[in-house]
């Protein structure tokens, strides 16, 4: 009896100190119930044939036939192979790229450049990729593009025909991700690297510790948290393809597609004529529990190796 | 000049008329009416100034007003269209473009109209004839009302006319691709910076110019040479589809096509402006020429390379529907009756008001008034192929007085498909569909422009085809080929 007083006093104390905490989430809270729970309701769509004369309910159960066109052909392969392999890329180098840029950024004296370099790296995030779609265009375009008539017949060479190579594709589609991306990551990491107390460098550099000791040893360390965050959250969507970049970066080129075709555009591609509301509903779920089981696993790894870096 | 006059006397007549019908439904209110339809040049701003004189005309004759339409960009209507039906919002009426209501019907949005055009449409049966209405049928039931346009097709080439002058071409003597091709080597060795022929990707392609199919809907599996005979073929496997594959990249290789068809998404119009196309593909009808010369600003000649022909997908362009969220469709079936009987709605619809939007010449064309321009004119929809009975509408300065006779014998002179009328329901093989339609997206314009090589690109299409279940399709196609020509003998 003493024992659950003891306990129970504490807790309504500890309410009452966090109420005006609580009371901020609450905003939050309800619109992710209304934005993000309420619609899952909507999942049973996925599983359902939808006549809008029966309404949602009513329609028939049908299993899994939604899914099936997901993997009934060879494409399923590729486009999954697509979707995954160029994410891990994009995960992997942006980060890698987000941090340097940041790090490099961090210690730039000249106050005007600096500003100058953070707005410039940033600006291609703020840029459509239908936009980009057409300075790629401009770059790449056969018989008017700047690389195949200025830049490669200046060293004599004939350039390929970029449209309908699909084996160029890679290197292309990271590089646009990289160029567009990697100014948000930067601005992220730049600000978690602000946030580190000035004392531990000034002590650092007593001691003698060279700038890449420092990076090394006081930067890397303290921002690695962040890093985990950025690169968890971003497993998550491994599923998902950035669908611009991807449709209209290649100018949805049929002769790419092998490189360049993403679960994401397949839909789009697939359902276009027909607009299956099941089919679609059964891609997006299909995404969201792989996304959902990785992101979990993932977590559970890094509570293994660093249990205080784990999200939870 | 005297038929604007006769025209003025009977608007007035009508107004007179009807201060009085409208004593005897002064009680009734009107039943408020929201219509759908996509525009290619944007919303108008008079739009409500017309609708105010289309509403003076309904709500005393049949007790409809039209409200707060949904117009809107070609490419965003669809969606919208698709987002109002399954939001349940109001919509009472509506048109949509080819195949995108095929979905609607599978999934129970649009309602069957075979009662109501009874009841209320007999103006629509008689402007169309139940011949073509019938294009509009699934399962047996009526559900697309086709507006009365151009509802055959040929298609072909487009030139440009001066470069033909240039350089001696008699384009009527142009009847096969051997000879187009001469025509396009002329324009390659002579004009540099001038590609012989391009298109759109996702408008017609080379080979759309000269197959002779009827698509059944979207070309898995279709009926061969203008449907003769109920056969359903898988056209990508026929020796004719690899004849022209292989015809079309020997082009390729001589430069009359260049790889920009795979990338270019927007019409090529403005490159033969330009002068740096000779010549683009389209569907060809009467007064096109004169039409097209004006959106081209150049002069252009067309060559149709197959016959005047028609089938279900050819009718099913253009229709309008009843959507199952319309509470009167009594109501919207007798408006739509209206913009097939009413000379002075479809004239509204299409032009705007007189006077304001557009006036009279002397040899009875309609030209924009005194001082409006396209660009300033407050209602320049210019969508008479959408607003019913397009043969009611006046004609534009430019075009021949007897167009619509013209028109009507081009109709009638068409090579009908047997399977006119059938429609093909894809929904038991959406998976396969589903699939074929990326095979078909990867492969389709980089061959039928002749870009991929065949030798490789050929067999590979044609096997990830079978892969992806085309055999299915079609089978799927021919059973209910088969079951609709049973019903339509029995």
């Amino acid at each position: 009896m003493v024992a659950a007083k003891t306990t129970s006093v504490p807790r309504s104390a500890k309410f009452k100190k966090y109420l005006p905490l609580y009371l901020m989430m609450l905003p939050g809270v309800i619109y992710l119930i209304i934005n993000n729970y309420i619609p899952m309701a909507g999942l049973i769509i996925a599983f359902k044939d939808l006549n809008f004369r029966k309404g949602i309910l009513g329609s028939d159960w049908i299993g899994f036939a939604n899914f099936r066109y997901l993997f009934a052909t060879s494409d399923a392969l590729l486009i999954t192979r697509n979707t995954v392999l160029y994410n891990v890329v994009f995960i992997a180098l942006n980060n890698f790229l987000g941090v340097t840029v940041a790090i490099l950024l961090n210690d730039m004296t000249a106050l005007k450049a600096k500003k100058f370099y953070q707005s410039a790296v940033l600006l291609p995030y703020l840029i459509s990729m239908v936009i980009i779609s057409y300075l790629v265009f401009a770059f790449l375009s056969n018989d008017r593009g700047f690389l195949n008539r200025t830049v490669l017949p200046i060293f004599g060479q004939q350039g390929p025909s970029w449209y309908t190579n699909a084996s160029l594709w890679p290197p292309i589609l990271i590089f646009v991700n990289a160029w567009k991306n990697v100014g948000y990551l930067c601005v992220l990491y730049l600000s978690s690297i602000l946030g580190i107390n000035k004392e531990f460098y000034e002590a650092a550099s007593l001691e003698g510790a060279s700038k890449w000791q420092q990076i090394k040893y006081i930067t890397l360390p303290l921002i690695k948290p962040t890093i985990i965050m950025m690169v968890l959250i971003m497993i998550g969507k491994i599923f998902y393809a950035d669908f611009g970049l991807f449709y209209h970066v290649p100018m949805d080129s049929g002769a790419l597609y092998k490189t360049t075709n993403v679960i994401d555009t397949y839909v789009y591609r697939g359902l276009l004529k027909t607009g299956d509301v099941g089919m679609s509903s059964a891609a997006g779920l299909y995404q969201s529990v792989v996304g959902f089981i990785l992101v979990l696993t993932s977590n559970l790894v890094v509570r293994k190796v660093s249990p205080e870096n784990a999200l939870f | 000049m005297k038929k604007g006059l006769a025209l003025l006397l009977c608007l007035m007549m009508t107004l007179i008329g009807t201060g009085l019908t409208t004593v005897a439904l002064a009680d009734e209110e009107p039943v408020e009416i929201v219509m759908g339809f996509f525009s290619l040049n944007g919303v108008p701003s008079d739009l409500q100034m017309v609708l105010d004189a289309i509403n003076e005309i309904t709500i005393p004759e049949i007790g409809v007003k039209l409200v707060d339409p949904i117009i809107d960009n070609y490419g965003n209507y669809h969606e919208q269209l698709n987002l109002i039906l399954s939001g349940n919002e109001q919509l009472d009426l509506f048109m949509c473009w080819g195949t995108y209501w095929l979905p609607f019907y599978t999934k129970g949005q649009i309602i069957e109209l075979d009662d109501l055009l009874e009841e209320y449409g007999q103006g629509i049966i008689e402007a169309v004839g139940r011949e073509w209405l019938d294009a509009g049928k699934a399962g047996g039931h009526q559900y697309g009302i086709t507006t009365n346009r151009d509802l055959a097709v040929t298609r072909g080439f487009v030139l440009l006319k001066d470069i033909c002058e240039k350089y001696d071409i008699d384009v009527a003597s142009i009847q096969t691709l051997d000879d187009l091709g001469e025509v396009f080597q002329i324009i390659k060795d002579n004009e540099p910076g001038m590609i012989p022929v391009s298109g759109a990707n996702g408008g017609d392609k080379l080979l759309d110019t000269i197959c002779t199919y009827d698509s059944l809907g979207d070309t898995l599996g279709v009926l061969m040479n203008y449907g003769e005979e109920p056969v359903v073929v898988n056209y990508f496997d026929t020796d004719e589809y690899e004849q022209y594959v292989r015809y079309f990249h020997e082009w390729y290789q001589k430069g009359y096509v260049t790889e920009e068809v795979m990338t270019s998404s927007d019409n090529t119009n403005p490159q033969m402006t330009a002068g740096r196309l000779f010549a683009n593909t389209s569907n060809i009808k009467p007064g096109f020429d004169t039409k097209q010369s004006l959106t081209v600003q150049r002069d252009v000649v067309s060559v149709p390379m197959v016959e005047v022909n028609t089938n279900s997908s050819v009718v099913q362009q253009i229709q309008w529907y009843i959507p199952v969220n319309c509470d009167h469709p009594d109501k919207a079936m007798q408006f739509l009756n209206m913009m097939y009987t009413d000379e002075r709605i479809v004239n509204l619809l299409c032009w705007g008001i007189e006077g304001v939007h557009y006036a009279f010449t002397e040899d009875g064309h309609i030209d924009f008034p005194e001082g409006v321009t396209a660009d300033t004119s407050g209602y320049n929809l210019n969508m008479g192929f959408a607003m019913g009975n397009q043969f009611l509408s006046h004609i534009w300065v430019g075009d021949e007085l007897t167009m619509w006779d013209d028109l009507k014998e081009f109709n009638e002179t068409a090579i009908f498909s047997c399977a006119f009328g059938f429609c093909w329901d894809p929904e038991p093989v959406k998976t396969e569909v589903a699939a074929l339609n990326n095979v078909l997206n990867e492969y389709r314009c980089g061959l039928e422009w002749g870009v991929l090589d065949p030798d490789t690109a050929l067999p590979e299409f044609r096997e990830k085809l079978h892969a992806a279940g085309i055999d299915k399709v079609v089978e799927e196609k021919q059973r209910q080929l088969d079951e609709w020509l049973a019903t339509k003998q029995g």
